[in-house]
């Protein structure tokens, strides 16, 4: 909006009346102007959306039902894992070596059994032992394994060889079978071979047998 | 109370040496040589348990276990399967029909009584 300048003094030039008529009806008119100008589009508040913490860990559980699933899950998370991972595995002490063996030659992040005290590493899988627990640790501003609980040891003993050599291989009569054997676990931990039933790996490996005289020291046990 | 058991089984031989068995422990004996036979008794005078052959002739013993849960569900007595039969399929046919037990000829009486004593009946 422009007003001409008066060449008068100001005292004068708003007693002259036209100069004052054009100055009013200018301040009314954007004063009307004003009013009904468009109001802003309103402006929606969105919360910003939380920013999400990198979690510290990942911590996979997995039972016995199917290790296969479980490759695809390591093999899907690639090699670029910004976190340490840690995974517990049911499955027996004399496995767990193999399995992390395998997990690494998947080719995605390389596994190894956990470590009492160890740092836990970015894109690396820690595999806590058969029968021991995986705890982890904070420590300043890293993780730390610990390996917690009570391993339980089954061991067999015998004087006679020929009983233990029987025993490792788990192999079992007819007979043998029925004593004491609920049709149950028959059928789930033993396996037809030929006329006799074959108790399966994964039981036989909780169990080592070492050839002891129960009447000598016991300390050697363990 | 006294303990009563069905034998079902078309060998006279394996019925004598089962009911010595079960009778020298308390059992109350009757018996029965085929399916039909035995479901007949189970009508008649339902039984505590039942020690069940798989071959028979005419209703066999799963023909006779289906039967027998079809008819009384599980107010039937408890069965113990006892057969020459040794394959896992076998054994995961009788679980799934309602077996308590599966014991696979030849048995000793060790083995008879630790299978019944496994499925709840000494």
């Amino acid at each position: 909006v422009s007003l001409a300048r008066p060449a008068a003094p100001a005292a004068e030039a708003i007693a002259d009346d036209s100069l004052r008529g054009e100055l009013l009806a200018k301040v009314k008119g954007l004063a009307r102007r004003r009013a009904v100008a468009p109001q802003r589009p309103a402006v929606t508040l969105r919360p910003r959306p939380a920013l999400r913490p990198m979690p510290l860990l990942l911590a996979i559980g997995s039972s016995t039902g199917r290790p296969q699933a479980l490759f695809t899950l390591v093999q899907g998370l690639g090699k670029r894992v910004p976190i340490p991972v840690v995974l517990t595995q049911h499955m027996p002490a004399a496995f767990t070596p193999i399995l992390a063996a395998h997990l690494t030659r998947l080719g995605a992040m390389p596994c190894a059994e956990a470590r009492d005290g160890q740092a836990l590493e970015p894109g690396r899988i820690v595999l806590a032992p058969g029968n021991r627990h995986l705890l982890v640790q904070a420590d300043g501003g890293g993780l730390r394994a610990r390996l917690g609980g009570r391993g339980v040891e089954i061991i067999g003993t015998d004087i006679a060889r020929e009983q233990l050599r029987r025993a490792r291989e788990g192999v079992y009569t007819l007979f043998e079978v029925q004593r004491g054997l609920p049709m149950q676990f028959l059928v789930r931990y033993f396996r037809k071979d030929g006329a006799n039933w074959r108790l399966n790996d994964a039981i036989r490996a909780m169990v080592s047998f070492r050839e002891w005289n129960l009447l000598s020291d016991l300390r050697g046990l363990g | 109370m006294a303990r009563t058991c069905l034998v079902v089984d078309d060998s006279r031989v394996v019925r004598k040496v089962a009911r010595r068995i079960l009778e020298q422990h308390g059992f109350t004996v009757e018996e029965a040589e085929d399916g039909k036979a035995a479901l007949e008794a189970c009508c008649r005078n339902m039984p505590g348990c039942v020690l069940l052959d798989w071959n028979m002739p005419g209703m066999n013993g799963i023909e006779f276990l289906k039967a027998l849960r079809q008819a009384f569900g599980a107010a039937g007595p408890p069965v113990v399967l006892c057969t020459t039969e040794n394959e896992i399929a076998f054994i995961e046919q009788a679980i799934e029909h309602g077996a308590q037990e599966f014991i696979m000829k030849p048995f000793d009486e060790d083995i008879l009584l630790g299978k019944f004593s496994q499925a709840g009946l000494l």
